[in-house]
């Protein structure tokens, strides 16, 4: 690719398009191609070049420029060698660890750019000054003696340089970055998010930052989901909050990056009003927040709709990967007592199974155990289109969701929804505002890990035709009015507009 | 030259040294280790000039490796570090869960591992509704982990028990049911699928007892799963059968008073209740009990 001088927008991925596919990936894909009007710089950040193989995608003809970093792989170093440090900016980092620690605190703007801008510099602070320099080294000893001296010193040291390490390398990256920008445009927080506060203070161009999940959030389930799977119940007393110190340290960390995010930012975007709110808890401006639902071209399912077949066939699909947080159990428990009562009503489950094995073959072990062997089946990733006009009903039984746009485009299709009240799956359903909810509901929201909740909201949907068919047409409606791609691209052409040009 | 004179002596003296069995060494031992000797320099100067871009390539290699920042996965938890010795008593647990601030739920939750499985169940169960994505996983994620347990003990113990020499063991009978009912009685399932797994446990006991129709203990087992169906009339007799067998009276006096109840007999309960002995019982039990000896008295 050639690699421009100038984009209009520099979009901040990491971990994700155009190397990874899923949610994130589709949207950013979206957004490319749905502003040809403006050019686009990529700036991927990944873990180790050895965790990525290929572009994903084909990348549009508006990205013109592309880079990738990879934040584990080794990072160079001089020699080791004594030196003094600068003084100053370990005093004024001190005060900006303060404001992390304590939100109220004032904390100034020029300081916080200081530290920023001359991050990785040797007119600041290098990396050098970080791991050799004596101001650094009483620095760490004296924040440890205040904070942490009931925890290992080895632990708390190494934390600290872990965790500090790649700030070094986003820097260099944020001096090297050669195109000139419009607008930075970050997709979480965390690492690209540290990446677009550093680009906006330096170049000083607007930074948009989009969530969809918590990046923050998602960081802890990932520490708890490694603690479930290494505590043993019997032998040792619950850790505090589930984690080792420097554990805690990492999320305390991830919470500071996302502070920093948020007061970079000049727009801060989510999916849907839970997240909203979550990002404000978190240190987001309320007055820079705003909700931009995700959108989907609804003229491609049109087809599908016309598909159907006049009698509603009584497959209840559920489409997503077959991992415990979908709690495929629940849906394979309910579906026993669906059968009970509509014995010719089948349930299809849609998606890959490769990456919980274990978990894949314990949900064919129930399946068998509950008698439903020709009831229930596993089909693996199939193209939406060849599955959506074959069933009757769309079920969500997850334990957690973002905003599931397999909900949007089951509706399109014209298809009602039965599914957990989580995410924002429960304003999908019954609508976000009151002009939404005069639309009526799209669906059946259920409480979660509840088989008897579930077995009889799908009966009761696909036994009362009237409501399938209310449910149809809300769905329908719902989409076509608030959940098109052109409404969320409108929306995002608003931010782009006040901000490439400013 | 002083070079060739020492090979040519070496060469002369090696071959006395090494055999010196042979009374004249042949002329071509001593050419052999008069080349050797001459050569051994030139051998050691390749093998020098062919080491130096290995070890060259391998110092470098070294000098990445020790570089101060060790960038790994950020995990290195060790499960041995022990937390202040502190009692988790299910009502503070539940407490606890009742904080408005979400860390205390989760450290709640956390602490449930702490209690018995059928006291944590209810609250791991009450907290799938929570409003916190961090709550309501692990919560699930811990319901999960114990469900799996079982489970996969169920499925071991039938594959053995499909084989034909196991088909008469009742030890394994016993387990599968025993494990079934486990996921009933401590509430890892719940409705219908509670109904299916406690028919499944009792047709397990029933197959065992086909074989062993005196033993106390499926006896004993068929009879709580039979109550929990709420089966009272065939319920009663298993426990009847049981205590004939050698069950002791008192182990099954709650179970008589349950039926009882039930069965609108409350005079019956009542006396039942009455002799219960308050500290060979569960918690839950001698509270019950408690209160009607006050009643009593």
């Amino acid at each position: 690719m050639k690699q421009e001088k100038y984009a209009d927008i520099t979009l901040i991925l990491e971990g994700t398009y155009p190397f990874i596919k899923g949610g994130v990936s589709s949207w950013v894909h979206q957004i490319i191609e749905g502003f040809s009007q403006y050019t686009f710089a990529l700036i991927f950040l990944g873990s180790k070049k050895s965790n990525y193989d290929e572009l994903k995608y084909d990348l549009p003809n508006n990205v013109v420029h592309l880079e990738c970093h990879y934040l584990w792989d080794h990072f160079c170093l001089s020699k080791p060698k004594a030196c003094n440090g600068n003084n100053k900016y370990i005093l004024d980092s001190e005060k900006l660890h303060n404001w992390f620690r304590n939100p109220n605190l004032y904390f100034e703007n020029d300081t916080l750019k200081k530290l920023l801008v001359s991050l990785g510099q040797s007119s600041g602070f290098t990396a050098e000054d970080f791991f050799y320099s004596e101001a650094a080294w009483q620095n760490f000893c004296g924040q440890y003696e205040k904070y942490n001296k009931d925890n290992s010193f080895i632990d708390y040291i190494w934390t600290v340089k872990n965790m500090h390490a790649p700030l070094f390398k986003l820097a260099n990256i944020a001096h090297q970055f050669s195109p000139i920008t419009g607008v930075f445009h970050t997709v979480s927080t965390g690492f690209a998010g540290f990446l677009g506060s550093l680009l906006n203070h330096i170049t000083g161009r607007p930074l948009i930052l989009t969530e969809h999940g918590i990046y923050t959030k998602e960081r802890k389930i990932d520490l708890q989901s490694i603690f479930i799977k290494e505590h043993s119940d019997l032998l040792s007393d619950p850790l505090d909050m589930g984690m080792e110190y420097h554990e805690l340290l990492w999320i305390r960390f991830f919470e500071s990056l996302g502070r920093l995010t948020y007061r970079s930012a000049n727009t801060i975007t989510s999916l849907y009003e839970k997240n909203r709110e979550r990002q404000i808890a978190d240190g987001a401006d309320p007055h820079r927040t705003k909700v931009i639902p995700n959108g989907i071209e609804v003229s491609r399912f049109l087809d599908l709709r016309t598909q159907r077949s006049e009698k509603t066939p009584l497959v209840i699909g559920l489409l997503g990967r077959i991992v415990p947080i979908k709690d495929i159990k629940t849906f394979i428990r309910s579906l026993h007592m669906i059968i009970a009562h509509l014995p010719e009503a089948e349930g299809w489950l849609i998606g890959p199974e490769n990456e919980e094995k274990e978990y894949v073959q314990e949900c064919k072990d129930l399946v068998a155990e509950l008698g439903l062997n020709d009831k229930v089946r596993f089909l693996g990733f199939q193209k939406i289109s060849d599955v959506l006009p074959r069933i009757g009903l769309l079920i969500l039984t997850s334990i957690s969701e973002a905003f599931p746009l397999v909900i949007l485009e089951a509706h399109a299709s014209g298809i009602p929804v039965v599914t957990t009240d989580v995410g924002a799956c429960r304003e999908i359903i019954e609508g976000n505002s009151e002009e939404d909810r005069t639309l009526g509901s799209s669906g059946i929201v259920i409480p979660l890990a509840n088989p008897e909740a579930t077995a009889s909201a799908v009966i009761s949907m696909l036994k009362d035709e009237q409501r399938w068919r209310s449910a149809q047409r809300a769905g329908i409606q719902r989409v076509e009015r608030y959940y098109t791609l052109s409404g969320m691209l409108n929306s995002y052409k608003d931010i782009y507009d006040q901000t490439v040009t400013k | 030259m002083l070079h060739t004179i020492s090979c040519a002596v070496a060469a002369h003296l090696l071959p006395n040294i090494i055999a010196s069995n042979y009374n004249e060494p042949h002329w071509k031992v001593f050419v052999f280790f008069f080349l050797i000797t001459y050569f051994v320099p030139v051998l050691g100067l390749i093998g020098l000039i062919l080491a130096i871009p290995i070890v060259l390539y391998h110092s470098r290699l070294d000098k990445k490796t020790r570089n101060p920042i060790n960038l790994t996965n950020i995990r290195n938890i060790s499960t041995s570090k022990p937390e202040k010795n502190k009692n988790y008593h299910t009502l503070d647990l539940y407490n606890k869960y009742k904080s408005k601030d979400s860390n205390q739920r989760l450290q709640a939750i956390y602490n449930s591992l702490k209690l018995k499985d059928q006291d944590a169940i209810p609250l791991l169960r009450m907290a799938l509704g929570d409003q916190v994505d961090e709550i309501r996983l692990l919560s699930y994620a811990l319901l999960d982990r114990k469900e799996s347990i079982i489970n996969k003990r169920i499925n071991n113990n039938k594959k053995k028990f499909d084989k034909i020499e196991n088909s008469k063991n009742k030890e394994l009978c016993q387990q599968i049911a025993s494990d079934y009912w486990e996921l009933a009685y401590i509430g890892l399932v719940q409705g219908e699928t509670q109904n299916y797994v406690l028919n499944t446990a009792r047709k397990y006991i029933e197959y065992g007892l086909k074989y062993y129709p005196n033993d106390p203990g499926l006896c004993f087992l068929l009879a709580q799963i039979l109550l929990q169906l709420k089966c009272f009339q065939q319920a009663l007799e298993q426990f009847k059968k049981a205590e004939n067998l050698g069950i002791d009276y008192k182990k099954l006096l709650p179970y008589y008073a349950e039926i009882a109840f039930n069965n609108k007999e409350y005079s019956k309960f009542k006396q039942l209740m009455s002799n219960i002995d308050l500290h060979a019982t569960s918690p839950k039990v001698s509270a019950l009990a408690q209160f009607w000896h006050q009643e009593n008295q």
